[in-house]
């Protein structure tokens, strides 16, 4: 064919070209385009059911695995069961042919577990009033003197010698028993809240929906309306990623919410104290994990991967480190802001020290992240043949 | 003529794939199909216009300027993409108010906006309470068409915008694209449906292998065509006498008649002078002639001629 290639042919002239529409792109409208497309396309009729089942499903797995008071004090006792212990006793007098009347046997019974009633409750109350070690120790040092000295009455002198070795032994194992009680029985409840929810849950969910901001669009064929649009790549970058965290942080913040209300209804100790601490730090995780799933989700399809293989490396390996390099973590941030509660300090004994420099540290991750996830975006071309391809 | 588009030694490959092939072309205000076989690099010219592929060498500018990444040339820009894909949870007002929103349409202005859009392009307001994954391809097509207008673009580049119509939407849609025409908007067409285009565009651009084959108007290309025959079909009275007296006069490449109506079809050598003798040859042969029908004046024709 001759006319192959014409030289700079000109197609159509003649027609005026209208005054074009005043358009304002502002940041703020992009923003809430952002925001309607998230929260119109979360709450449809499909969606909105598993989105409140996916939200309580941890919360009851919490309420049914940590145990009631009731079911706790039924299994575990600081002081112990007095029968077993008396048997014990009985034995070892058996064997030295120091043996015990019927009554005696009665009487001891009745003081142990009278004073071992008593001194539970005490602790009891103690715990749910945050009572100091200290002065739990002297609660149980007390009890096991009222028994040595009601024993006395009812024991003859050799009896009675070696009873008090018993007491001594019992003491001990009551005093070590109550040196840990106070997690003891919530360590069901701050095992599911930090190292499932906080550490594994959270930062996994941040990267799925981040990462799929663009992803998502691409592989549904839908990115060519926006990029399309009058808005520079990064500004449609960031503000998805903003209305995305603001949907995650509604998110968290709920769950959260569920997970306290379970751990309030099985009289988890000094939660309360935990909350606001507990809130502040999952608003600054969040924005950092979705500024990494953002970055993730532009760099690789593969992103969730990519993000298994990143907290194996970066998080669980280099994080745990003991020298400035586990400062690249952002879990290590996270737990030096954790660590301001005592009751998680008591537990976990991270290092407190720091916290400015972790909230910066998060801070500049969040900015850092989004920054080179804004980057790529702008010179890296999202095709959705080649996308479908791979 | 002021070209809007204006692209110089214009190449775009994938890996080994060549999108395009060092093209240069111009497309000036008015409606311009683009016309190809699949494969040919419509799309990738489409996508390059819009901003949304970077060419791997030349350039392309749109209204003078590189369109990737550029806002301002975007903000001139409406497109309207090939498949069906829309965001299948949203209801058609709430996507065009946050896209309206996104090209920076004040959001008093953006539901008044969308409202005009979607009636501009016919869908019925009893689909607009639907989500849009409940919506047939045509009502599909309606609403990527109305997403384009949103922001009145002066240049419209719709990529396959007839596909999954009935032919009462096809007719609505070329209607909206001849109004928007009149009213100024520039318009490339990309179309497998050559038809509509030989309707609706004066000019075209005839793309193959991610080369031009051809560009401008479509006499202009006839003209350029040089082998070119004409291919009549005249239904008369004594088609075997006309044909004898056409073959005589040395005008006819060929001839046949349809044994089923009787039709009389010619090739003509050179339809210039053709045209010129065909009154005095035909009052020569005494032959009534009911109907005469260009066979090969059709976009089809341009098109197999010059992709063969």
């Amino acid at each position: 064919m001759n006319i192959a290639e014409p030289p700079l042919q000109k197609a159509g002239a003649g027609a005026k070209v209208p005054t074009p529409l005043k358009l304002h792109p502002s940041f703020l409208g992009a923003l809430r385009a952002a925001w309607l497309f998230a929260w119109k396309t979360e709450f449809t009729l499909r969606r909105v059911p598993v989105l409140l089942a996916g939200l309580l499903v941890l919360p009851v797995l919490v309420y049914i695995t940590t145990p009631s008071p009731w079911a706790w004090r039924t299994r575990h006792l600081f002081l112990g069961f007095p029968q077993w212990q008396l048997e014990r006793f009985y034995r070892q007098l058996d064997g030295e042919y120091l043996r015990i009347q019927p009554a005696q046997r009665s009487k001891l019974l009745g003081i142990l577990k009278d004073e071992y009633a008593r001194t539970e409750e005490e602790l009891r109350q103690g715990e749910s009033r945050q009572a100091s070690k200290n002065q739990q120790n002297a609660r149980i040092r007390a009890c096991f003197e009222r028994i040595r000295r009601r024993a006395q009455s009812v024991l003859n002198e050799a009896q009675f010698r070696q009873f008090s070795r018993f007491n001594a032994r019992w003491l001990e194992e009551a005093q070590r028993r109550a040196d840990t009680p106070r997690w003891r029985r919530s360590g069901p409840f701050y095992h599911w809240l930090i190292d499932f929810y906080f550490f594994v849950l959270l930062p996994l969910n941040c990267v799925r929906v981040s990462g799929a901001i663009i992803r998502d669009e691409l592989q549904s064929d839908t990115l060519g309306f926006l990029i399309t649009r009058p808005l520079s790549r990064a500004k449609l970058l960031i503000v998805k990623y903003v209305s995305q965290t603001g949907w995650l942080e509604l998110l968290a913040l709920a769950e959260a919410l569920l997970l306290f209300a379970s751990g309030a209804l099985r009289q988890i100790p000094a939660l309360w104290g935990l909350l606001p601490l507990f809130l502040g730090v999952q608003f600054l995780a969040v924005p950092a994990w979705s500024a990494l799933g953002a970055l993730l989700g532009l760099a690789t399809q593969r992103y969730m991967a990519v993000a298994i293989v990143y907290g194996l490396i970066v998080e669980m390996g280099i994080g745990r480190i003991p020298t400035n390099i586990n400062t690249l973590s952002l879990m290590r941030h996270l737990k030096t802001l954790l660590a301001h509660n005592a009751a998680l300090q008591d537990i976990y004994a991270w290092p407190s020290v720091g916290a400015p420099a972790a909230v910066g540290a998060l801070v500049f991750a969040a900015l850092l992240f989004l920054f080179l996830a804004a980057t790529l975006f702008t010179l890296r071309e999202y095709h959705h043949t080649a996308e479908m391809q791979k | 003529m002021n070209a809007i588009i204006e692209a110089r030694e214009l190449s775009r490959w994938y890996g080994m794939v060549m999108g395009l092939n060092n093209v240069s072309f111009e497309i000036g205000a008015g409606l311009t199909g683009l016309v190809g076989p699949n494969g040919a690099g419509k799309s990738t010219l489409i996508q390059i216009i819009t901003g949304q592929l970077q060419p791997s060498s030349g350039q392309l500018t749109v209204f003078n300027a590189r369109p990737w990444n550029n806002p301002s040339v975007l903000r001139r820009i409406g497109y309207c993409p090939e498949g069906e894909s829309v965001p299948k949870d949203l209801r058609p007002l709430d996507w065009l108010k946050g896209l309206a929103l996104l090209s920076g349409v004040a959001r008093q202005e953006a539901e008044e906006r969308c409202v005009a859009m979607l009636d501009k392009v016919g869908l019925a307001r009893m689909h607009w309470s639907k989500r849009m994954r409940q919506f047939s391809k045509g009502m599909r097509q309606r609403v990527k068409l109305a997403q384009g207008l949103l922001h009145e673009p002066e240049l419209l580049v719709l990529d396959e915008p007839m596909n999954g119509l009935d032919p009462m939407g096809r007719q609505e849609v070329s209607h909206i694209l001849q109004g928007l025409a009149e009213a100024g908007v520039s318009i490339v067409i990309s179309s497998h449906i050559l038809a509509e285009l030989e309707a609706l565009c004066q000019n075209i651009l005839i793309l193959n292998w991610g080369r031009i084959l051809a560009s401008g108007s479509q006499r202009d290309i006839r003209a350029d065509l040089r082998d070119w025959s004409e291919e009549l079909s005249v239904q008369c009275d004594a088609p075997e006498r006309l044909a004898r007296r056409l073959f005589d006069a040395g005008v006819l490449l060929g001839f046949d008649i349809d044994p089923a109506s009787g039709a009389l079809r010619i090739r003509v050598k050179d339809s210039r002078s053709f045209y010129a003798d065909w009154t005095g040859l035909l009052l020569e042969s005494q032959v009534t002639v009911y109907a005469i029908r260009s066979q090969s004046r059709s976009l089809k024709n341009i098109f197999d001629k010059v992709t063969t």
